[in-house]
Order: C-alpha cells, then sequence, then structure tokens
C-alpha cells in the first residue's frame, strides 16, 4: 500500500515536472532545428563561376544508387564550344523519384564533380500523383538554394 | 566453388594445413562416426564437417551431448543454393565452453532432409524459413506451413534464377 | 441436471490479435485459442514486412546493402551497419584504423541507450503506464539529435562504411558526447524511477512469462531474453570483436527469467553503456577514418564469413558468401529478435490474455528484423 502511494506521488511529481516544463513543440511555428550535415532530399548544384551545373550527366550516382530512383540524359554543352567552360557535355534531362529516394547519400559520395547535394529540403508535397517526379530544374532550385543557405563551396581540386 | 557435393568432398580433404582446433574436432569426430565419410573444413573461422544427409541427425544429437562440444545452442541455420544442391548450414554454439562449430549438409533439391527441431527447439522456424526461400523438405518436422511468405506464394525465392523485380505484387 | 451440465460446458475461442493490434510492435499476427481468459495454444504469422532483404542484397554491390541493413533493425541501425562491416571487412581481410572502431563503438553504445528507453517507454505503455513512455522518448530524442549531427539522419544513417567512416565526426563531437552523457543519465535514472520498482508494473511482470535457461538455450534466445534467464552471454564479452576487448564494463545478468527480470538486465545495459562510452571517449586516439578503399568498386576473393555481434536485442549474426564478383552470393542475417520472437508459443501457454502483451512487450521485438 504504501510503495503504491510512492509510485502515485513519483508519478505525479513528474507530471508536475513535464507541465511545467514542455519538451515537446508546436509543429509548423516552431520547426525543428536542423543540424547541418541534415540529409533532405538531393539536389543539383550550379556553377556560379560558368553559370551552367556542376552535373554533367555521367550516369556514376544513377548507377550507385540503391533504389534506381534518377534518370539522366547528357548532351553536348554549348559553352564548351565557344571555350567558356571546361564541360565537354553537360547534363540535359535529370529526374529523381523522390518518393523512391531513401535520402542514403551515396550518389554525393560516388560523384566526381560535387555536382549532387543532400539538401536540407525535406517537407515536400504535391497534389498529383506525379508531384514526387522533381526535374531538374526543382533540383537545381533546392540545390541552389541550399547553396545559398549554407554556404556550400565545392572540394578543392588537388 | 564447387559445382557438385562430391567435388566439395575432395576439394577439402585436399586441404593440406589444418587449425589445432579442427584438428580436435576431426579426430573426434572420425573415431565416433568410423563408417561415415565426412570432410573438415574451416567456415571462416569456425571448424566444420560436411555430413551426408543420412548422419546428419545422428551427429548433431552427438555433438549435443557431448562433453567437449557441448552444442546446446543452435546459433544459426543458413541455406545456400549452389544451383545443382543446396548446402545447408548449422552454426552451433556452447555456451559454457564458448566454441562455435560448424555443420554442412549438401541437400540435391529433389531429396528429403531429416529435421533437427526435436532436438533443438529454435530450428522450428530456421527450418520452415528455408522450406519457403529453397523448397527443402524436412522429414520429422510437425508444421511446414509458410512462414516468411504468404499462403499460395508460387516459387522459392531463395534461389539463384528466382526474378528480382519482375515479380507479382500481393 | 443433464441440461445444465451441457450448459457450463464451454468451447475453446480463436482470437486474433494483430497484425494491426498497438501492442504488437509492428505489424505481427497472433491467434489465441482461449478458454475464457486463459491461453492455451498460440499461433504466431509473421511475414507481414517480409521485404526479402537477403535477396536484394544478392542483387546490390557491397557499399549499398548497409541501407539494406539500417532498415532491418530499424532501433539499432548503428549496431547493424557495423556487423556488416565487420563482416566484409573480414572477408577483404583489411582492419578500419583505430579511430575508426572508437568512435565506432561510442555510437553503437549511444545506439544501445536508444533502443532500450524505447523499450523502457513501450514495455510501460503494454503494462499500462503512460508517462514512462513521453519521458524516455526525451532521451532517445536527444541521441537521436546527436547522431543527425554526426551523420545526417535521425535513424537510417549509411555511416559507417566498409573500412572506414562515412566522413570525420564534427570537430565539437567530444564535447557533444560528453554535454550528452548527464543529461542522458539523468533521463535513464527518471524513466527508471518511474517504472522499474513501481508496485503496479512489479506485480504486472514479476513471475510472468517465465523462461527457464534451459529453454531459452534450446530456443536459441540471446540478448537481455538469454541474460534474464541467469545466463552470462555477451559476445562482446564473450569473442570480443572491434574494440570491446579494451573496456572494462560488466554484464548484467538477471535471476528467474520472467519479465522484470529481462527488463532490468535492459536498465542495467543502459548504465553499462555510459560507461563504456565513457572510456572510449577519454581514449579516443587521433586518425584518419576514411576508408582505404575509397570510391573503388569492392570485390572481394571467394571465401565465406560468419561474424556475430551484439544487438540491443541479442545476437546478431551475418553468413556471407562470396564468389568474387562485385555482389554477394549469398547473405545471410541471423535475426536475433527472430529467435527470441520463436520462444512466444512457450511463453503464452498457460498464461492470461491481458498478460500476452507484456509477455511479447519484454521480448522487445523489431519485426523488420524477424521479417528481414
Amino acid at each position: 500500500m504504501l510503495s503504491t502511494v510512492k509510485g502515485m506521488i513519483q508519478t505525479l511529481s513528474s507530471t508536475w515536472r513535464g507541465l511545467r516544463k514542455p519538451v515537446t513543440k508546436l509543429y509548423p511555428e516552431n520547426p525543428t532545428v536542423l543540424q547541418n550535415r541534415f540529409m533532405g532530399f538531393p539536389g543539383l548544384t550550379w556553377d556560379k563561376d560558368i553559370d551552367e551545373p556542376f552535373c554533367t550527366g555521367c550516369m556514376v550516382c544513377i548507377r550507385n544508387c540503391p533504389t534506381q530512383c534518377m534518370t539522366a540524359t547528357m548532351k553536348d554543352n554549348p559553352k564548351f564550344a565557344d571555350e567558356s567552360s571546361k564541360r565537354r557535355k553537360i547534363v540535359d534531362e535529370f529526374e529523381i523519384n523522390l518518393n523512391r529516394c531513401i535520402l542514403c547519400g551515396i550518389c554525393v559520395d560516388v560523384c566526381n564533380f560535387d555536382a549532387i547535394v543532400m539538401t536540407h529540403e525535406h517537407e515536400e508535397s504535391g497534389s498529383y500523383r506525379d508531384g514526387s517526379r522533381m526535374k531538374l530544374d526543382g533540383l537545381l532550385e533546392i540545390g541552389g538554394k541550399y547553396q545559398t543557405q549554407s554556404g556550400w563551396k565545392p572540394a578543392p581540386k588537388d | 566453388m564447387a559445382n557438385k557435393p562430391d567435388d566439395a568432398l575432395e576439394e577439402v580433404s585436399q586441404t593440406t594445413e589444418l587449425s589445432p582446433e579442427l584438428i580436435q574436432f576431426k579426430t573426434l569426430l572420425e573415431s565416433t562416426f568410423i563408417d561415415v565419410e565426412l570432410a573438415f573444413v574451416m567456415t571462416d573461422q569456425i571448424p566444420s564437417v560436411v555430413v551426408p544427409k543420412e548422419s546428419l541427425h545422428d551427429l548433431c544429437v552427438f555433438l549435443k551431448t557431448n562433453s567437449v562440444y557441448d552444442s546446446k545452442m543452435l546459433s544459426c541455420m543458413a541455406g545456400v543454393d549452389y544451383v545443382d544442391y543446396c548446402q545447408i548450414l548449422y552454426i552451433l554454439y556452447s555456451v559454457e565452453n564458448n566454441c562455435t562449430i560448424g555443420i554442412k549438409c549438401n541437400v540435391e533439391y529433389d531429396c528429403k532432409i531429416q529435421t533437427v527441431s526435436d532436438i533443438w527447439k529454435a530450428a522450428d522456424w530456421y527450418e520452415r524459413e528455408i522450406h519457403d526461400l529453397y523448397g527443402i523438405e524436412f522429414e520429422g518436422h510437425e508444421d511446414m506451413s509458410p512462414l516468411l511468405l504468404y499462403d499460395g506464394f508460387e516459387g522459392h525465392p531463395g534461389k539463384r534464377d528466382f526474378p528480382f523485380y519482375n515479380y507479382e505484387e500481393y | 441436471m443433464m441440461q445444465d451440465q451441457q450448459d457450463n460446458q464451454t468451447i475453446d475461442m480463436m482470437l486474433n490479435m494483430g497484425p494491426q493490434h498497438p501492442s504488437t510492435h509492428g505489424v505481427f499476427r497472433m491467434e489465441l485459442r482461449i478458454d475464457g481468459e486463459k491461453i492455451i495454444d498460440v499461433k504466431p504469422h509473421i511475414g507481414y514486412l517480409h521485404r526479402g532483404s537477403e535477396k536484394l542484397s544478392e542483387g546490390e554491390q557491397y557499399h549499398q546493402i548497409i541501407t539494406l541493413f539500417d532498415r532491418m533493425d530499424y532501433l539499432a541501425n548503428f549496431n547493424n551497419e557495423l556487423v556488416y562491416c565487420m563482416a566484409v571487412e573480414r572477408l577483404l581481410d583489411m582492419e578500419p584504423s583505430k579511430r575508426t572502431e572508437y568512435i565506432r563503438v561510442i555510437l553503437c553504445e549511444l545506439n544501445r541507450i536508444a533502443s532500450h528507453l524505447l523499450y523502457v517507454g513501450t514495455i510501460g505503455l503494454d503494462a499500462g503506464a503512460m508517462t514512462p513512455a513521453l519521458f524516455s522518448f526525451i532521451g532517445r530524442d536527444r541521441i537521436q539529435t546527436l547522431f543527425e549531427s554526426i551523420s545526417g539522419a535521425r535513424m537510417m544513417h549509411n555511416y559507417f562504411k566498409i573500412g572506414g567512416l562515412k566522413q570525420e565526426v564534427p570537430d565539437d563531437f567530444v564535447r557533444m558526447v560528453k554535454d550528452i552523457m548527464p543529461v542522458i543519465r539523468r533521463d535513464i535514472d527518471q524513466t527508471e524511477k518511474l517504472l522499474t520498482f513501481n508496485e503496479i508494473f512489479l506485480s504486472r511482470t514479476k513471475d510472468i512469462g517465465v523462461i527457464t535457461a534451459e529453454q531459452a538455450i534450446d530456443y536459441g534466445l540471446t540478448g537481455p531474453c538469454l541474460r534474464g534467464s541467469g545466463i552470462n552471454y555477451d559476445v562482446r564479452k564473450s569473442e570480443p570483436y572491434s574494440v570491446y576487448q579494451d573496456f572494462d564494463f560488466d554484464v548484467p545478468v538477471g535471476l528467474d527469467g520472467d519479465c522484470w527480470d529481462r527488463h532490468w538486465v535492459r536498465v542495467k545495459e543502459m548504465h553499462e553503456s555510459l560507461r563504456i562510452i565513457e572510456q572510449a571517449i577519454d581514449k579516443l586516439p587521433d586518425g584518419d577514418v576514411a576508408s582505404p578503399l575509397g570510391r573503388r568498386l569492392i570485390r572481394p576473393s571467394e571465401g565465406e564469413v560468419y561474424v556475430k555481434a551484439e544487438n540491443p536485442r541479442g545476437e546478431i549474426g551475418v553468413y556471407l558468401v562470396s564468389d568474387g564478383t562485385d555482389k554477394p552470393y549469398r547473405l545471410k542475417v541471423r535475426p536475433p529478435s527472430f529467435c527470441n520472437l520463436s520462444a512466444i508459443q512457450l511463453l503464452l501457454q498457460n498464461s492470461w490474455v491481458a498478460d500476452s502483451v507484456v509477455i511479447l512487450g519484454s521480448l522487445d521485438i523489431v519485426l523488420g528484423e524477424v521479417d528481414r
């Protein structure tokens, strides 16, 4: 009997502590602070010096993706002809099915051109069935947003 | 990698260097099972014996009651499809002596193998799983209903020729 | 008179528990045959979450399989990644650097605490206590935030690579871990005070779901379920892997093998994990964590390995057969929850329906690992 009362008091005091100092936050008003390394949806980066994407459509990330969620095609880079860019080929179309993507970050690890990053974007939603398929412009948009927010820079070449 | 059970036996008997644990294991088993053709291999760091399926049950009972390899726990049971035959690996562990041993048994797909679920209860679900994935029949097992797959699933997904992606969704 | 007797005759009732039952910890169905409130027979049905991870891994390259291991035991991701990485490393006959091993151990032990904290919360819910769940989630969330700042993901990390780590830990890693330790200790104590010696909880769990040592070994139980029955078996002690031989820690062992003992073992294990982390963070060596393999394709030579490690739920074993290509020939996981759950038939027989939830909760199963 005594220990039951003791247990009750213990529980009540904990409840009281919890009521006074809540640890939960209301979601849309106070979103959780993301850590620097947070891995959200993948996005493509933009080379501001030459004004073109880093991605050359080399398909390394596509071959290494565990879920086969991406497709890409490449084309001849028009800027290579007038010698304003060193990239012979450039990405033409790029598509990531964000419903299939498991946010593992393997594509970022294997990319040789620092063209793909895991952005902080994680709250995408769409109202139609193909809404989760993100095309090149969308990927460049979230990638560019991440670039400006976090001050991302390509890794220095040796 | 050997393609036939006979090849596997020849291959391992040619191995010259044996580790002390394996020699100890070998002498004990060869003195007990005189008529049985046994082969001894190291599975990674585990001394193992390749046993014909007829004497598998006797060997398991012997290893469970033996004082040196007091294998009271069946740690793992795995089936491996080598196209022509299926190899079933039993990993036994003794908590008191802290030693691990392995038993390998090669079974052709149209053959049956004796169950060990009367020796270790842990084998019950493992054998059902292997039955699901490889279609090996275990003689004397009480309940061979599908465990991981749903009722009426056709094919054996553990086999190498089972397709990866173009299967029917349930 | 005859009529009365005939009326009193009862027939057994079949009761389906699950697959959408909140206290089956996932999608797990039990066919209970009950006589009044007493369970006569149980027929467990698993496989609702069978994704064929073993089969899928035969079609994936070695570095991609880590993502599948993350999703097997989704409460102890780092521990699962570790055992797979160890298996491939042994196949390649390479050893990661000391710093890698130490960071791996620290993260694994933190993950063990997080997993056990979730267990403490859910066993409370199963026994009818709401508050411990809320409090234990505070501690678990702190650990997960730490994981997020290290690996970038709260649960599916994909941080351990074969032969190393994905990237160096943040600069303030040591400070972060040191800061979190007293907070986690306080969280554990708080949850423990609420639950472990609570009279109601004791009466719900003491002498319920008893499994003797012989039965536990026969069913292949490992981890806290086996240690609760009084068997001192921990892979970290019996066959030390990684750098566990460097640390001084005890293996808590229960006495009776009932639900409370299994609970107590887990609570004590959290304190032991904290001890390991303290020692590891003090001894953390300098060095390189990057994998010497780099981005090269992993192509081990022919061979087979069996590697085992201690998960929060028990002994996890990986049997890996390589045929010399870039994909494994066969990968078999010995999931601890699978074996622990196979004893449910024995545990539930002749117990009450109300206790079945507590017994199942005390086994601490993760269905992602049972079904794979």
